[in-house]
């Protein structure tokens, strides 16, 4: 049976974990010889089905119209569910993003659907799934089964690797009844802050109750900007009013899970290990050769942060200076 | 405004994870508390009371444990409190808390729905959406901040990047997020005045619910401890040469230089 | 049974606050009134009076209340204006006013501040108000022939508390209270399981919570079979002695500079070595103005060879609060300038190169200050434990 991807887009562009859903998909689909079939939605898309071609999609479903132009919960879950009963779709995969957390649920009650929230990994055997995903603040991983025959889940962000498999994806146009909602989205706030989002960063630099008072963090804006970094906070910091909740990584914060974490004057209370801990890299900076982070952390620099950071942002410029 | 809420009792995460002879997590010696979502949203709805007026019940699905859970709740100002406890509901998943949930809104008058954007132990964050869809009302998930007037909700809501302003039309299910206002402390005194506060407690057949009916759509088959990650290298010496070592490794090894 | 609670609460504060005649006299001792300006509150009578018209005149709602709250969690309940209402007018027990006027504000969930909260609920969940996991408490302690209690058993308690066994900075102050009584040979241990005394809740006003608290430690106490308690922090000492029913019948307690002080007599000689520091000694509220104990931290110090001894401005009964005390340790609260700023300043001033304390928040506020001053290279932060330590040179 097909595997389906709801391609979220925002603003006429794909998020990036839809790319990541579209390449665990291509490979779900391959394992079992299937087609790998696309659902994007919005107002005026239709140029993101080239993008889609590249992750190997066979066809794009393409819905579009006025009052899709912004995401309503209402709208969009009616024409998912029309698409999983039409296509008789029963494997819908889909990022665990805000969009995706807001949406998955409410569609999987309307289909009577089992939804996997959060899935790290899939357990493939046959036509059989296991889904994979951590509970408890990561402290364990749950295996589950869905054992109804239309099975959902959302994936966590920047955890599934992207693989481009170009190809030319058969565009379907379709259409279907759309509810009036009764949410209204008045305006999106957009934070412009020039430095990537947390939950997509491939860098993160973040600062703790080391820092010692907020100016503290304008070291840790300069080194996250001189990495291409965004800016994370622990929770003592945001609880201090340092730094907006947005900021926060950690279990009551974002899950994040970049290439490189640079964790400054942080000591790693469990929580906080929840939000960061399948970083691929820790770089951790503490002066407390203890601190819990220090346990985890791939470099752990026992040091003040405060010499540290202008030292590695000094030797940093040179080294770009030497080799433009 | 006749506010419900619903919470769920879970485990502090400091706790350290076990499992019993049968593979269940071991419940036995952990610290038990309220969802600190959901103490978000009993604050939101209690702030609501005290300026609109009205009534506010917590609801909740879970063992005889979870009764301290509500009391908790009425600890801090809530006036009624239900629990739904039935050892049919051992396997319970979101849907079959949703179903359940949404049997005990249907027989209650209510003008708002409020949860926590998810547990701290699962986390799935679907109930309040399944929850909605159950009830055939308006959500709007994860909000920031949240003011009502005539009959619509004005939210703001976190979405990556920045926030969403979105209205709803009342009644409608609404799941808070951390920071939408600060948690009123119940003193121990009147956590343990709390302790004589009824609790109403429902059983399956109470709700007409039948096993099928919440039945759980996904079965955990199996816990796994994660590979716990291994100590690194730890850098020591002079500054500058620790922080050479540290621009290597990032260039050479992380490859992000 | 409310109703009766916060009658019980009303009726102590009315009667106490209507003894003030506004005399005025405390106004000029009160550390808020240095470092606000003014603009949080018109001294200890300010603040007294403000929770002695919110509830007669029912202020109690909205915005009035959370004002009401700022001004009455701010008081740093160093003890100036007690001894001066004592020396100068009625002898009004005004810290007992502003917290029952706690107990009355939290009691209406009005109360504490945010962040005081969690650090109240950290100490009922995890015994300690820094949400730190209670088996991580004896981390510090590298020297595994140390006894741990009650499973050894010793005739002393050190009792370490959660600041000086959470907070790396003072680490080094736990170890050196440990080679000080392995030096001097005290049967001494520490206690496995130990526990918050409970000094901030009963500061923030949860009477219930501290009550809780009390009867966990009395019970380790009793089980661990010692006779004498001695405490790293002027708080924990201040709470046993005085806040802890019946403790003195069962327990001697002392702080660590009056314990030291008298082991130490008669021991000078063991100083080898010289530390040719200016010191000036701050005095911590808890151990001074309300426990009157001024001269055996000075005489430890004296006892160094080399140490010339200068004292600041506002020392002893006029010494000024460092800002960490009832519950300011866990909240910002804004002033104009910093109490601990300000008390760095008096030590530059005498020429001092180190600023010795014995209070475990003191030391951190002082601490915290001279590296926000970024004076570290003219003046170093140190409990008077430490320098014997290093004046021992072991």
């Amino acid at each position: 049976m097909p595997v389906f991807v709801f391609a979220e887009q925002r603003d006429g562009r794909l998020n990036k974990t839809a790319l990541e859903a579209l390449s665990q998909g291509r490979r779900v689909a391959d394992s079992t010889g299937d087609r790998l079939i696309a659902c994007l939605v919005g107002n005026d898309i239709s140029g993101l089905a080239y993008e889609i071609d590249r992750y190997g999609a066979d066809q794009v479903l393409l819905c579009q119209d006025e009052a899709l132009s912004l995401y309503h919960t209402e709208t969009y879950a009616a024409v998912l569910a029309n698409i999983i009963e039409k296509e008789r779709a029963d494997l819908i995969l889909l990022g665990n993003t805000s969009m995706g957390k807001d949406l998955a649920p409410r569609v999987a009650e309307k289909i009577c659907a089992g939804l996997v929230s959060d899935c790290i990994a899939m357990e493939l055997s046959g036509e059989e799934i296991r889904f994979l995903r951590p509970m408890y603040a990561g402290k364990v991983i749950a295996k589950v089964r869905v054992t109804t025959p239309v099975k959902m889940a959302t994936l966590r962000p920047n955890n599934f690797s992207l693989e481009e498999k170009p190809g030319k994806a058969q565009v379907k146009a379709i259409s279907c009844e759309l509810p009036v909602p009764r949410t209204k989205v008045k305006e999106i706030e957009v934070q412009e802050s020039g430095r990537p989002e947390l939950t997509e960063a491939e860098i993160i630099v973040s600062g703790g109750r080391g820092l010692g008072k907020p100016e503290g963090f304008q070291l840790i804006e300069e080194a996250a900007d001189a990495l291409g970094a965004a800016v994370g906070a622990s929770r003592a910091v945001v609880d201090a009013g340092w730094r907006s909740q947005q900021h926060q990584v950690g279990q009551t914060g974002k899950v994040v899970a970049p290439n490189l974490y640079v964790a400054c004057g942080i000591s790693g209370a469990i929580q906080h290990m929840a939000g960061m801990g399948t970083s691929k890299c820790i770089v951790a900076i503490n002066k407390d050769g203890n601190a819990n982070i220090m346990e985890v952390a791939d470099l752990a620099i026992e040091g003040d942060l405060f010499e540290v950071l202008p030292e590695f942002l000094k030797q940093l410029q040179e080294l770009r200076y030497r080799n433009p | 405004m006749n506010i419900v809420v619903c919470i769920k009792q879970t485990f502090d995460t400091e706790a350290r994870i076990t499992l019993t002879e049968e593979g269940h997590i071991d419940e036995r010696s952990v610290l038990f508390i309220v969802n600190p979502y959901d103490e978000y949203a009993v604050e939101e709805a209690l702030r609501l009371k005290e300026k609109e007026g009205g009534e506010v019940t917590v609801v909740t699905v879970g063992g005889e444990k979870a009764a301290t859970a509500l009391r908790h709740c009425l600890a801090m100002g809530a006036d009624h409190a239900i629990l739904v406890n039935d050892p049919k509901l051992k396997d319970a998943d979101s849907h079959s808390y949703a179903v359940v949930l949404s049997k005990v809104l249907k027989s209650m008058d209510y003008d708002l729905i409020l949860c926590g954007r998810e547990s701290i132990d699962a986390a799935t964050s679907q109930v309040p959406s399944r929850l909605a869809e159950l009830l055939n009302l308006p959500q709007i998930n994860v909000v920031s901040a949240l003011h009502i007037e005539d009959g619509n909700a004005q939210a703001r809501r976190d979405i990556e990047g920045g926030v969403e302003v979105i209205d709803a039309v009342l009644p409608a299910v609404i799941s808070v997020q951390k920071g939408i206002n600060e948690v009123r402390y119940p003193s121990m005194r009147l956590i343990m005045r709390a302790k004589k506060m009824p609790v109403r407690t429902l059983s399956l057949e109470d709700l007409s619910l039948t096993s099928e009916d919440v039945a759980p759509l996904t079965r955990i088959e199996e816990y796994l401890f994660p590979q716990p990650r291994q100590k690194g290298k730890v850098l020591s010496g002079e500054v500058p040469e620790v922080v050479s070592k540290l621009i290597q490794h990032l260039r050479d090894e992380v490859k992000v230089i | 049974m409310e109703e009766e609670y916060t009658e019980k609460l009303k009726k102590k504060i009315f009667e106490e606050t209507s003894k003030c005649r506004i005399c005025m006299s405390c106004y000029v001792d009160c550390p808020l009134q240095l470092s606000t300006m003014g603009f949080v509150t018109q001294g200890p009578t300010g603040i007294i009076k403000a929770i002695y018209y919110a509830i007669l005149w029912d202020v109690l709602q909205g915005k009035d209340a959370e004002d009401l709250r700022d001004i009455v969690y701010s008081c740093t309940t160093c003890g100036s204006c007690v001894n001066r209402c004592k020396k100068s007018a009625c002898g009004i027990s005004i810290i007992d006013v502003v917290e029952t006027g706690r107990q009355f504000l939290l009691e209406k969930m009005i109360g504490p501040l945010p962040d005081q909260k969690i650090a109240l609920e950290s100490i009922y969940k995890y015994g300690n108000p820094y949400g730190e996991a209670p088996d991580r408490r004896l981390s510090w302690l590298d020297d595994p022939k140390v006894k741990r209690l009650p499973d050894e058993q010793a005739e002393v308690l050190f009792y370490v508390g959660c600041t000086a066994s959470y907070e790396s900075e003072l680490h080094n102050l736990a170890r050196s209270l440990v080679k000080l009584f392995t030096f001097l040979e005290v049967d001494f241990g520490v206690l496995v399981g130990e526990e918050c005394c409970g000094d901030p809740v009963s500061t923030l006003g949860d009477e219930f919570l501290f009550q809780e608290m009390m009867g966990r430690n009395l019970e380790k106490f009793t089980a661990a079979g010692i006779k004498t308690i001695v405490t790293t922090s002027p708080h924990c000492f201040n709470t046993f002695l005085k806040k802890y029913e019946d403790f003195t019948d069962k327990f001697e307690v002392k702080h660590y500079t009056e314990f030291l002080a008298q082991a130490f007599d008669g021991k000078k000689t063991a100083f080898k070595k010289e530390l040719p520091y200016t010191i000036t000694y701050h005095d911590p509220c808890y151990l001074g103005k309300h426990n009157s104990i001024y001269d055996p931290p000075r005489a430890l110090l004296k006892a160094i060879p080399g140490v010339s001894l200068v004292e600041m401005e506002m020392t002893r009964e006029n010494s000024l609060c460092c800002g960490g005390g009832g519950g300011r340790m866990y909240a910002e609260v804004e002033e104009e300038k910093r109490l601990a700023d300000t008390r760095l300043e008096q030590a530059l001033k005498v020429g001092a190169d180190v600023i010795a304390t014995a209070c475990p928040w003191c030391h951190t506020m002082l601490l915290n200050a001279v590296r926000d001053q970024q004076v570290e290279e003219t003046l170093k932060t140190r409990d008077v434990a430490e320098l014997l330590v290093e004046a021992l040179d072991f």
